[in-house]
């Protein structure tokens, strides 16, 4: 029996779920709904090879879609190899809040999507939309920062338009800096493959250490962990600094005069 | 992001030029292509993003002072282009030699003890001769390495990141492979944490699951990076650790680490158990230095042979029985060789290997006649010096032979005598 006879399997890795929250509602409709698409299709490839290669951690995704109900397009999370994009269609209203109960609902070790034997990382969230909740979202976000699977997730918004209700994402993020305004589809497009491939990345690796510069903590040798929301904010202002169309974090808030492709 | 095309030539600072002939990938800095220098295939790394005035300082020094060893993909001179933009030539990596994370992910597969061993040697080498001068890796993880499955040669690239000592990159590391007391923030990475990063390294050569992570770790359902800081900092505990049974590999998620781990002799389980205990966690001082480590590896090289009964790679120690489960019939061993810290049993086909590099220096073969009598034959092109119990001194040319007996002693580069 030589070595090569005793079985060996891939070494325990941790899930990392990446849940892809997209506004489908009506006004979504036409090209916004098909940019959306079209990136999501084309990132897959990239989550997969990232999952392929990663030794730490195995990506499933799942994606909610809501417009006047959310809705899971899997049942349970897919690993990024095995996963399949649908095209989406946009109709109804932007029930935000419904999704976030539903989202709060499937963020459980025991009852929801999160079971894993060997352990999960924190779950990267990263929602999409072009409006302002039709119910009640607050209401909806009290009750999920009692998660603390929620509460340690990376979550990362994508403004589509100049519609897009920017406080409502940076309460949904709770992080300034971790909100991207597309104002056309190409910037679209781009916020949305930077977005997927550096929270994948970051959030399925171990934690770096650094040293501080700046932060808060510091520790007698200078080194410091580094917290990957904060690693992942400062990865995607370098990945999109040159997108044409793009806002992040405070300058999302400020209101665009740019000429507004989707209006 | 493929920025240049097959057959673009890339002007290099020391005059020479790289022309294009492949685009081989892409990491987290930047890509890396084929190219041809003089007729010389080597390899390109040009960065995504502009590195720093310091960084590239510092290259320039590694590419001056030149490579510690050959086994790291060390930078050879920096290359620029006009529209902006920098990258460096290294060489390229040999055909069959394999990322270790595709060895973590059971894609890659070591085919002998025997590559294992040679891998787990050349790695500790290649940091010898790194630390000795005066250098450090920084950033010593599961990625970076590649190794050939079968012989066990090993690269070691991202060398950009080698620094000397007391200075630092910026990053310091993975949590799960930085030493704790630099998890913890007491102390930046010095050789002392190098060496903590390399054991956890070799663990995974032999074992394919990380040395840390049990059912302590796994109990978690979330890894929150709190957690990940105290896991691998201040309550980091040893899968096999003898005082504490709280991090034991879990039966169906670390299958690797329980299979591998009965099959490691004593030897070796034994420097890993204390080199993990919480006495030399605690004392970075006492850790084993790279070259201690090439000694347990030399021994486990004397002690690896092929099973008389069975003809499989075995570990030979005293009367233990054999590895493989289908014969696990002892190995008889009447006569061992002893000198320079080693002991090799002397058993009929066994290789001897006088060198640090392994090559064979002599065989043992019985004499083929009803006495049961072996012989070792010298392998090596020089004769080497035997003296007998009786003060005699013999010469033993080249592919002469000699008989296993008590106390004669052969003497090469060390002095081997053989014992019962
Ligand atoms: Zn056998």
């Amino acid at each position: 029996m030589a070595l090569t006879d005793y079985e060996l399997i891939p070494t325990a890795r941790r899930v990392l779920n990446l849940f892809m929250m997209v506004d489908t509602s009506g006004s979504m409709s036409g090209e916004k709904i098909a940019a959306v698409n079209d990136a999501i299709r084309n990132v897959i490839p990239i989550i997969s090879t990232i999952n392929d290669d990663n030794p730490d951690a195995e990506i499933k995704i799942s994606t909610l879609t809501f417009a006047s109900t959310a809705n899971w397009i899997n049942s349970t999370p897919v690993l990024a190899s095995d996963f399949k994009w649908t095209d989406l269609d946009a109709e109804g209203w932007t029930c935000m809040g419904d999704a976030t109960r539903e989202l709060n609902r499937q963020l459980s070790h025991k009852h929801g999507f999160l079971a894993s034997a060997s352990g999960s990382y924190a779950p990267v969230i990263i929602l999409l939309s072009d409006g302002a909740p039709t119910d009640d979202f607050y209401g909806a976000m009290s009750e999920i920062m009692t998660n603390n699977w929620f509460k340690h997730s990376m979550r990362i918004a994508i403004a589509i338009g100049a519609d897009a209700d920017i406080d409502v994402l940076k309460t949904f993020t709770g992080n300034p800096e971790l909100v991207f305004r597309a104002q056309n589809i190409d910037a679209l497009k781009a916020v949305i493959k930077a977005t997927v491939v550096t929270s994948s990345m970051v959030a399925s690796r171990s934690s770096s250490v650094g040293m501080s510069g700046t932060k808060t903590g510091t520790a007698a040798s200078g080194a410091t962990l580094i917290s990957k929301s904060e690693e992942a904010a400062t990865a995607l202002a370098e990945e999109l600094d040159d997108v044409a169309g793009l806002s992040v974090g405070d300058e999302a808030l400020i209101d665009s005069l740019d000429f507004d492709e989707f209006d | 992001m493929q920025q240049f095309e097959k057959g673009e030539t890339i002007r290099l600072e020391d005059g020479r030029s790289a022309i294009v002939d492949s685009f081989l990938g892409e990491g987290a800095q930047g890509a890396v292509y084929a190219v041809s220098v003089d007729g010389q295939r080597k390899a390109l790394k040009w960065f995504r993003k502009q590195p720093s005035e310091r960084f590239l300082k510092n290259i320039r020094k590694n590419i001056k002072d030149g490579s510690p060893s050959p086994t790291f993909l060390w930078p050879e001179a920096l290359a620029k282009v006009r529209t902006g933009g920098i990258g460096y030539l290294m060489p390229l990596k040999p055909d069959g030699c394999y990322e270790f994370t595709k060895f973590r992910m059971a894609k890659v597969r070591f085919s002998s003890f025997r590559a294992i061993i040679e891998a787990a040697m050349n790695l500790c080498d290649a940091f010898r001769l790194l630390h000795a001068n005066g250098l450090s890796y920084q950033d010593l993880n599961d990625g970076g390495f590649f190794i050939n499955p079968n012989t066990g040669d090993v690269r070691i690239c991202d060398c950009d990141n080698v620094y000397p000592h007391g200075e630092n990159s910026g990053i310091l590391g993975k949590a799960r492979y930085m030493a704790p007391e630099v998890v913890m923030g007491k102390t930046l990475p010095n050789s002392y944490t190098d060496r903590f990063s390399l054991t956890v390294i070799l663990f995974m050569l032999f074992c394919v699951d990380h040395p840390f992570e049990g059912f302590n770790v796994i109990k978690h359902p979330c890894l929150t990076e709190a957690f990940e800081q105290r896991l691998f900092g201040k309550d980091i505990c040893f899968i096999f650790n003898d005082e504490k049974d709280i991090n034991r590999p879990v039966r169906g998620v670390h299958r690797n680490a329980l299979t591998m781990w009965p099959l490691l002799p004593e030897e070796l389980r034994g420097k890993f158990k204390e080199q993990f205990s919480d006495r030399i966690i605690n004392s970075p001082q006492e850790r084993m230095t790279e070259m201690q480590w090439v000694d347990v590896f030399i021994s486990l090289r004397d002690h690896l042979m092929k099973c008389p009964h069975c003809g499989d790679e075995t570990f030979v120690y005293g009367n233990q029985p054999c590895l493989n489960p289908r014969c696990r019939k002892p190995i008889q061993v009447t006569y061992v060789m002893e000198g320079a810290g080693r002991s090799i049993p002397l058993i009929k086909g066994n290789i001897i290997r006088f060198e640090r590099t392994g090559v064979p220096s002599g065989v043992v073969i019985d004499k083929n006649d009803a006495s049961g009598l072996l012989l070792i034959k010298n392998l090596t092109e020089k004769a080497w010096t035997v003296l007998t119990p009786s003060g005699k001194s013999l010469s033993l040319a080249p592919g002469g032979f000699m008989p296993v007996k008590q106390d004669l002693v052969i003497s090469t580069i060390f002095k081997f005598k053989i014992n019962k």
